[in-house]
């Protein structure tokens, strides 16, 4: 076996550890759009509907938007092998996030033609903190991530060998990604029209007739797969919530055209500060682990240097697809708000692993020892760094974003459930937030009511015996003032201060 | 003489951008590095780390490893796209990075190493001596080592014919037209 062989196992075998090592438990508990998609995915693997009884949908119903299908389906493929858990709605993004490591090495490889790089970008996608973030929790980004680098992938093997087949493959995957997140409804088709016009100039220099043709029927089969997301409204809501101009719909037009171009420039530059990159992040709890930026602090020289590097390779082909890139991964996040968003521009986490890269064995490569000191101290440091991401991961992060993720949701229906047969109600007041959205998940038998917060025991019910699920908040003198009351037990945050998530009273 | 004219107009562009400043304190405080910031985090970061063995705690929180990533983190403040484009306007941004381009692959003079270590150390005196120098006084220090290696850098790109001169003055409008329309100052300011 080569040394490239034994290195690339490895690098698999490190990425799948830092990708399921926990899964289930580290982040803590599943998040609301994880619990939404993976709901629909149980229904559709049980009833062959979504949680709304539509059969097979394209979009699914969501919170007021629609969600993409393709993350919902491979849910249900999950599981359908390992049954309705936290760690089977986490195992598709887990899977295809570890499998992108792999993708990387080929897609630089091709690229580059440099087996250095390839084999030290793939190291580092698989430790990079921005990528394991998103591949430990059910985030389509992620997947759509994956299909991403598939279709790069593809593209450039067509490049390479000049088979059809593989242009279709990689149209394919783009589109894929369109049907995954929504942000590469932006992203995907200016990427397929990069693909098409180099085919195209390609094909033109070539004089090649049949090769055009056959272009011709990609770009047909590929309005025809684009339809039903191009006729399809229903995920705008969303968007229109978030975008970035939402606050300035009021302004005359003049200043409209005046705003609106310089708003999208800065938050499009907002994706490219250091500060995002290597120390705040975006500061979203499920983001962001506290201290760290995606990327790790000591890439920074490295990440620089490669960046001058490529641009004194500007005109070849490598290069201008890493910049395109560039250009093109924060371009629908920068439409959003907040900016920068860690999470909709995660397709930036590739080129910036592939500068990163490049950087490091370019300036292995010069000759100067002093260089290669300075090199090996910075590694010394990445070692330390990385001990310190992995402390910060699985010691850190549970405890300080336990208000970000939902354990506690999940701990409130089980204790529920139960209790549920020595009570002939069970209320549960509707300030403790997405409590449906949980059962559907946790317990779809459950039977509750979901009540406001001024909520009383009805008169018709006494001598009922009602569990009364509520936040902390509750005051007792108000809501229970004619009520008889006994404290059975608490659900606690499992953060430092053990703060009150819920409260459970018998009235 | 056309390069002389582009020159003064982009030295006029980020002189107006960094005048924006006057109606500032001082930085905020995640430029400043801060003893008692430190030490707090470092509280908070030992607090979680219960039943983990004390020496492991002391490698990954101790005020060695804190204050370098502290002075890090507010050196890189300086560095942020958002914060040059609003000192030194985006025009200011472009010529800076044509002149990290031209001094590593160009000979470097003497006068040039010099620029190049005033323009790094020049944060550092924001950071570590805010609290003895005026605010004037520090804007200056670091204003005039950014503006004179961004100038530096549109000489080269102007000089060299590496860009069209038409491009330039796009920029110059671009980044008129971004100081006009946001201008955020408050997000890296204490306004006065």
């Amino acid at each position: 076996m080569k040394l490239t062989q034994i290195l690339l196992i490895g690098i698999l075998l490190l990425a799948s550890l830092l990708r399921f090592y926990k899964l289930d438990t580290i982040p803590h508990g599943l998040y609301i759009d994880e619990v939404s998609i993976g709901y629909n995915a149980y229904t559709i693997l049980t009833k062959g509907a979504d949680e709304y009884g539509v059969s097979y949908p394209l979009f699914f119903k969501a919170f007021g938007e629609y969600k993409m299908p393709v993350a919902v389906y491979l849910t249900s493929a999950s599981m359908a092998v390992f049954g309705k858990s936290e760690f089977a709605v986490r195992f598709p993004s887990a899977l295809l996030g570890t499998i992108s490591v792999l993708l990387l090495y080929f897609l630089v490889r091709i690229l580059f033609k440099d087996n250095r790089t390839a084999i030290v970008s793939a190291f580092l996608l698989a430790i990079s903190p921005w990528h394991i973030q998103f591949s430990r929790g059910g985030f389509e980004a992620n997947i759509a991530l994956f299909f991403y680098l598939l279709g790069a992938v593809f593209f450039l093997q067509y490049r390479h060998r000049r088979q059809i087949m593989f242009l279709i493959l990689s149209v394919f995957c783009f589109v894929t990604t369109i049907y995954t997140y929504n942000a590469y409804k932006v992203i995907a088709p200016l990427t397929i029209i990069f693909v098409i016009l180099n085919s195209f100039q390609h094909l033109r220099r070539s004089r090649n007739k049949f090769g055009m043709t056959q272009l011709f029927v990609v770009c047909l089969s590929l309005l025809i797969v684009l339809l039903p997301v191009l006729l399809f409204s229903g995920g705008n809501n969303r968007f229109l919530e978030a975008s970035a101009f939402s606050e300035y719909t009021r302004l005359p037009l003049v200043q409209k055209i005046m705003i609106y171009p310089m708003l999208y420039f800065k938050n499009y530059l907002s994706f490219f500060s250091l500060p995002f990159l290597f120390v705040t992040n975006d500061g979203f709890g499920r983001h962001t682990i506290e201290g760290m930026g995606p990327l790790f602090r000591w890439e920074s020289p490295f990440l620089l240097f490669g960046f001058f590097a490529l641009f004194k390779q500007r005109k070849e082909f490598f290069a201008k697809t890493i910049w395109f890139l560039l250009l093109v991964a924060p371009m629908a996040a920068a439409l959003t708000l907040p900016s920068p968003h860690a999470l909709r521009s995660l397709l930036l986490v590739v080129p910036l692993t592939i500068l990163t890269a490049y950087g490091i064995v370019t300036l292995w490569m010069q000759k100067s020892r002093v260089i290669k000191i300075v090199v090996l101290g910075i590694a010394l440091f990445a070692v330390y760094e990385c001990s310190l991401y992995l402390h910060l991961y699985y010691v850190h992060y549970p405890s300080r974003t336990a208000l970000d993720w939902g354990g506690e949701y999940k701990q409130v229906i089980l204790e529920a459930q139960k209790q549920q047969k020595q009570y002939s109600h069970i209320v549960i007041n509707s300030s403790i937030g997405m409590i449906p959205s949980y059962s559907n998940f946790y317990d779809p038998s459950l039977k509750y009511e979901f009540v406001g917060y001024n909520w009383q025991k009805p008169a018709a019910w006494k001598g009922e015996k009602v569990l009364y699920i509520t936040p902390e908040d509750v005051t007792k003198d108000y809501n229970f003032a004619k009520t008889p009351h006994t404290h059975l037990k608490n659900i606690y945050f499992s953060n430092l201060n053990h703060d009150t998530f819920a409260v459970f009273w018998e009235l | 003489m056309k390069i002389k004219l582009l020159l003064f107009l982009i030295v006029c562009l980020e002189l107006f951008a960094v005048f924006q400043w006057v109606n500032c304190r001082d930085f905020v405080g995640e430029f400043h590095y801060s003893q008692i910031n430190l030490d707090l985090q470092l509280t908070g970061a030992i607090h979680n780390d219960r039943e983990i063995p004390i020496w492991l705690v002391r490698v990954f929180h101790n005020k060695v490893v804190g204050a370098f990533f502290a002075v890090f983190d507010s050196y890189s403040k300086f560095w942020g796209a958002l914060f040059l484009t609003s000192f030194l306007s985006f025009a200011g941004i472009v010529g800076l990075g044509a002149q990290f381009y031209s001094f590593f692959t160009n000979k470097k003079r003497f006068a040039v190493w010099i620029a190049f270590l005033a323009l790094l150390v020049s944060p550092l005196v924001e950071i570590f001596l805010f609290n003895y120098l005026p605010f004037a006084v520090r804007l200056t220090l670091i204003a005039f080592p950014f503006v004179a290696w961004s100038m530096l850098g549109f000489k080269f790109l102007l000089e060299k014919k590496k860009v069209n001169s038409k491009i330039v003055d796009l920029l110059i409008v671009v980044s008129l037209w971004y100081l006009l329309a946001f201008h955020p100052l408050a997000t890296f300011c204490v306004l006065k």
